[in-house]
């Protein structure tokens, strides 16, 4: 049993170490140019000297962008998810629409949202949850549907209410399928709130490695994708620490 | 003369190809244990869907208690234990008067009263996943037995056990039956779990042959090699038409 964290972290560790050493040791013995692949000793100078607006002005704006959009990519995903479990019409009118939204390529049609919004927070939120609630909706879709066919059975012929059937036999039961949407919807939305900050904006992440982008800066650029990927494995882990506290009957969740 | 708590009169009931149960009829008096005994097929899960409501007749007439089957109306056990994993053991059996709105705390302080009875002290907070077959069926029973209803209905409870499990549980069931005071219907195709545990004993086969079974109370396990159960459980497998 890989029970502490140093044992089941350490190959990871290891690898990214070995990944890295490998990647400083190629770049400078084949001399890649700087603007092509630079080495990860000039992504941390850029990452030491931009430290500044980094972590205090572009980071908290894409977070809270973030953390809004999931937040409403939860409430939304649910109750899509709810309203598609417990009605027959809602199911049929909204389920197809849902999945049909998922063949729209986000990114060509998320500049819509610019028309709408502005050069906002709202947009930025608003591709997030384009992003993010998709996941939620049809894992916790999926979920409410998950439960025992023998166990509602039971609680048919026990007399429970529609309601209570809900509460006390569906909603724990989606609980597990819910979580996956969350972790697959946090990772997502790191990704949206970038697209949102690429459509316009002068704050965030995006921003910052954009313009570094445009003036082939590209330890700066490596700079912002790392603390963006950091950002991602952060809410990830935070997403995973939520499963286990809420569902602790889950056997060994290995993830996170 | 014992009042009737389960009466099925004439009761006919069709599932696609042939009809499953035809004109049958079964009286189970308060206070008695009677099993439903037949191979699979043979409609033994139909009779308790029609008890609980889940299904309703074609014809003929069905009386729990002198009303008609509505859910809720029976105490009911199905052969899968049904338990929730995300819930301790516990507060498992507390759903059984949670889905009649009794609040949690209530519900738990009830099941915790029985607790010892049902041989689970020490398992309150383990999880179903975390139970041995035998205790998962005790949860499930004591479930079952909160409801508070006069007729249980006990879907092969012991069917998914080992025998030497399914043993002890038959030990436990028939010390504990002699306290609980209910009304029994309990499906098996086990013919000497039927044998030992019952006072009458229904074979499905065409309309329903009865085998009475007459046997003094207390029982106890090891009866099934006494001359007087084994003749029972013959007349039983004869019925069946195993021998």
């Amino acid at each position: 049993m890989l029970r502490e964290p140093w044992q089941r972290y350490s190959p990871a560790a290891f690898l990214l170490l070995a990944l890295i050493l490998g990647w400083e040791a190629a770049s400078h013995l084949l001399g890649i140019p700087g603007y092509i692949l630079p080495a990860p000793s000039r992504i941390a100078a850029a990452l030491w000297q931009w430290r500044g607006p980094l972590l205090l002005q572009h980071l908290p704006v894409t977070l809270w962008e973030t953390l809004l959009g999931l937040a409403f990519s939860l409430v939304l995903g649910v109750a899509l998810a709810a309203g598609m479990h417990l009605s027959p019409l809602v199911n049929r009118s909204v389920y197809p629409l849902v999945v049909a939204s998922q063949t729209i390529p986000t990114i060509a049609i998320a500049p819509v949202f610019l028309f709408w919004f502005g050069y906002s927070l709202a947009e930025k939120v608003a591709v997030v949850v384009l992003y993010s609630v998709f996941p939620v909706a049809v894992n916790t879709y999926d979920g409410l549907r998950s439960a025992d066919p023998d166990l509602l059975d039971w609680m048919k012929a026990a007399g429970a209410t529609r309601r209570r059937t809900l509460r006390l036999v569906e909603a724990p039961a989606a609980l597990p399928a819910f979580f996956t949407g969350l972790k697959v919807a946090a990772t997502y939305s790191i990704s949206g709130a970038v697209i949102g900050e690429w459509l316009g904006g002068d704050t965030g992440l995006g921003i910052f490695g954009r313009r570094a982008a445009s003036t082939l800066k590209a330890p700066e650029l490596f700079a912002s994708v790392l603390l963006l990927a950091l950002s991602g494995l952060a809410l990830f882990w935070l997403s995973a620490w939520l499963e286990r506290r809420f569902v602790p009957h889950q056997a060994d969740n290995h993830q996170g | 003369m014992t009042p009737i708590a389960l009466d099925l009169d004439q009761v006919s009931f069709t599932y696609g190809d042939g009809p499953l149960l035809q004109a049958f009829n079964l009286r189970v008096r308060q206070g008695e244990f009677v099993s439903l005994v037949g191979a699979s097929g043979s409609g033994k899960s139909t009779i308790f869907k029609l008890l609980t409501g889940l299904l309703k007749p074609q014809s003929g007439t069905i009386r729990i208690m002198g009303n008609p089957p509505a859910p809720g109306r029976v105490g009911y056990m199905p052969q899968a234990d049904c338990l929730m994993p995300w819930r301790t053991a516990l507060d498992n059996a507390a759903v059984g008067l949670e889905v009649q709105g009794v609040p949690r705390p209530r519900a738990r302080e009830q099941a915790r009263a029985l607790w010892a009875d049902f041989g689970l002290s020490g398992a309150e907070g383990r999880y179903p996943r975390e139970l041995s077959g035998g205790m998962r069926q005790r949860v499930a029973f004591l479930r079952t037995v909160l409801g508070d209803h006069p007729v249980l209905l006990l879907d092969e409870p012991f069917g998914a056990l080992d025998a030497l499990t399914r043993a002890q549980m038959q030990q436990w069931l028939l010390d504990l039956w002699d306290r609980l005071n209910k009304t029994v219907l309990f499906i098996t195709h086990d013919a000497e779990e039927a044998a030992l545990l019952s006072d009458r004993v229904y074979v499905l086969r065409g309309q329903g042959v009865e085998v009475p079974i007459n046997l003094p109370r207390p029982r106890r396990y090891g009866m099934v090699t006494e001359p007087a159960l084994v003749e029972r459980r013959e007349s039983i497998l004869r019925e069946v038409g195993v021998c």
